[in-house]
């Protein structure tokens, strides 16, 4: 029976092969050996195949053959939101996630690819693939704590920080172009004197200004476990690495497919092409003293909405009962995540700063 | 190392300018308007005439207007007005001998401090009666340049001995007036930095800390909402269809320029001398 999962093995030693961002290429964990995208996508063609319809087979199967689940003894896998697979290498079963695309086998630790929930209507359009690798990840987050003079030292040495994973976060890339008015009341002043007086003179102008400002894939994340505003935090990424959609970029990282569809996601893009928009407009008011908005209208034309998946390190640690969360940009090495304070150390630079300061200023005044 | 130490030292100096600004001790002039009565022009003309009288005789020669006196915690205007003197050090020669002029805007009271034990006795109650014939017309006109010019002129008279003998039939047209007899007065301003001084010290410190810290707690945060997407504006870009300003209108506020020849923007009372003799009237303009 076709599996419904690919396996990436190394076609020399079948030990797990993983996406390289330095090199571009899969290599093999066990030998060394180093593939181009475009061969293993070749050689997995076929699996990926018959991955694919043994997964449609299996839905489109419905309630017919289904096992009976009522007397009790039911397979705990098939609770909702989860699905089970059997790993080609190793026989295990896995238990994913129902938007899991990617992931590695908990018993072999092979790279397994959910062929079927990247190809039809649900293949991506693009991929972003990862350029720093675990060991830069790792780096990265200790430069992070880095110099963080509140940190409390327990954080660091508690954060189990070799856990950090690859995920590719599947986005939706907005095209659009806004059509943008707005109108300000600006003053100019000047003072000159008169006599004993001083005198100020206005002027009031009405301004107004109105523009085409077109937007090009503007990321949302369809994710709904990864917070909104930790990806808006890692952004922006390079488009000109932007390559066509492939499976064999997967191996080594886990991936999701989107749980937020286009059209709940669109709101958020909205909202940030409207705030833009009037940012570029207020930004062509200028030589005034003060600018006040009046009006403001923004009418936004949408495009082609394209599913992308982007690379994205994540680490997700507990410390005193609170999770904390961190992520980098797996393109650009753009790291976010907000640190614990310990608020002893927060008063104790307070005080070693004032009362020196305190003391030296009553010292200076004495002598005054 | 050398960033933090040359950092801290910034901090210092930022610190103390704030302070010399507020608490240097300026240069005293014979004239200081808080009320802002005379432009800076006629501060000069009377400053030199007065500067003038005053090096002739070696008698100072002062005039202090100020908003209100009551504001420094001074019911009675001669009271002010010698704390004043003892302030600011006023006088000239070991006499600290000297006249003062307060006037003071809210209820139109005046008074004339007399420092100095020769001095008294050339600005008894006659010469003082004389002074007040050549100022106070113009003040209730609210004429502040030909007063102060009066003032001055009538007490040169005064020192160059002209009221030195009282007629016989001399009565004193200003019963209303309170005349005050030379005594010694000890000053009863605080010596000390005050509420301001105290909270110099505890509140520019904790404000500098509290600032430092919050960088630091700044620090802790690099995680925010979704702002500009300028980076996803395409290649064409952003193009302007419309662009107009108009003007509409102007408008003009036009505001008194404050003449007040003190750097520090205030009287502040205390730090100069302990105590002095002095005599001297007070009534209302």
């Amino acid at each position: 029976m076709a599996e419904k999962v690919t396996n990436y093995q190394c076609p020399s030693c079948t030990g797990p092969l993983h996406f390289v961002g330095n090199s571009g290429k899969l290599e093999c964990e066990y030998c060394g050996t180093s593939y181009e995208v475009a061969q293993i996508e070749e050689i997995y063609k076929k699996q990926e195949e018959e991955a694919i319809k043994a997964l449609n087979d299996e839905q489109e199967k419905g309630s017919e053959g289904e096992w009976d689940f009522e007397s009790g003894e039911s397979d705990w896998a098939v609770e909702e939101g989860l699905v089970a697979y059997n790993c080609p290498s190793c026989g295990a079963e896995l238990i994913c996630d129902e938007h899991t695309v990617a992931t590695n086998c908990p018993y072999c630790d092979n790279p397994t690819v959910v062929s079927g929930k990247v190809s039809g209507i649900l293949k991506p359009d693009y991929i972003i693939p990862f350029k720093y690798d675990k060991k830069a990840a790792v780096e990265a987050l200790k430069n992070h704590y880095k110099g963080k003079k509140l940190l409390p030292k327990a954080f660091t040495e508690d954060n189990h920080i070799e856990e950090v994973k690859g995920v590719y976060v599947p986005f939706w890339l907005f095209n659009g172009e806004a059509d943008a008015q707005a109108i300000y009341k600006t003053t100019r002043s000047f003072t000159h004197r008169q006599g004993n007086y001083e005198v100020v003179t206005t002027q009031h102008f009405t301004v107004k200004r109105r523009g085409n400002i077109p937007f090009e894939k503007v990321p949302v994340d369809a994710s709904s476990k990864m917070p909104d505003e930790y990806m808006d935090s890692i952004e922006p990424y390079d488009y000109n690495e932007l390559k066509p959609f492939s499976t064999a970029y997967l191996p080594g990282y886990f991936a999701d497919k989107y749980d937020v569809n286009s059209d709940e996601s669109i709101k958020r893009a909205e909202t940030r092409i409207e705030q833009t928009a009037l940012e570029c407009l207020r930004g062509t008011v200028t030589g005034y003293l003060t600018c006040v908005t009046v009006g403001k209208n923004v009418n936004i034309k949408r495009n082609k909405a394209e599913y992308a998946l982007l690379p994205v390190w994540v680490l997700c640690t507990k410390w005193n009962g609170q999770n904390y969360l961190f992520t980098m940009n797996g393109q650009t090495g753009k790291l976010v995540g907000d640190l614990p304070i310990n608020w002893k150390k927060f008063w104790a630079y307070f005080f070693a700063i004032a009362i020196p300061l305190m003391v030296i200023l009553a010292v200076v005044m004495l002598f005054i | 190392m050398r960033k933090k130490i040359f950092s801290f030292i910034m901090v210092l100096c930022l610190v103390l300018g704030l302070n010399t600004a507020v608490f240097a001790d300026e240069s005293y002039e014979y004239v200081y308007d808080e009320a802002g009565l005379l432009t800076s022009t006629e501060i000069q003309e009377i400053n030199a005439k007065a500067s003038d009288v005053s090096d002739t005789y070696n008698c100072g020669v002062y005039i202090c207007v100020t908003d209100d006196h009551t504001q420094y915690g001074y019911s009675d205007i001669y009271d002010f007005g010698r704390e004043y003197y003892l302030s600011y050090e006023l006088g000239k020669g070991d006499e600290y001998a000297g006249i003062l002029l307060v006037l003071s805007m809210e209820e139109r009271d005046y008074t004339l401090v007399v420092s100095g034990e020769n001095t008294s006795g050339l600005f008894d109650n006659y010469a003082l009666d004389i002074v007040c014939d050549e100022m106070l017309d113009d003040f209730a006109d609210n004429n502040w340049y030909e007063g102060f010019y009066d003032y001055i002129d009538a007490c040169e008279y005064i020192l160059e001995g002209n009221a030195a003998y009282i007629p016989d039939d001399y009565e004193s047209s200003y019963s209303d007036a309170t005349d005050y007899d030379y005594e010694y007065y000890e000053s009863t301003a605080d010596e000390g930095w005050g509420i301001v001084g105290v909270f110099m010290i505890i509140g520019i410190p904790c404000m500098i800390a509290l600032i430092v810290c919050l960088i630091f707690k700044g620090q802790m945060k690099s995680v925010y909402k979704g702002g500009s997407i300028r980076t996803y504006i395409s290649r064409d870009g952003f193009k302007l269809s419309e662009r107009s300003d108009i003007f509409t209108h102007t408008t003009q506020v036009r505001n008194r320029i404050k003449t007040n020849n003190s750097s520090s923007g205030g009287i502040r009372m205390g730090g100069g001398r302990s105590g002095g003799s002095f005599s001297g009237r007070s009534g209302k303009f």
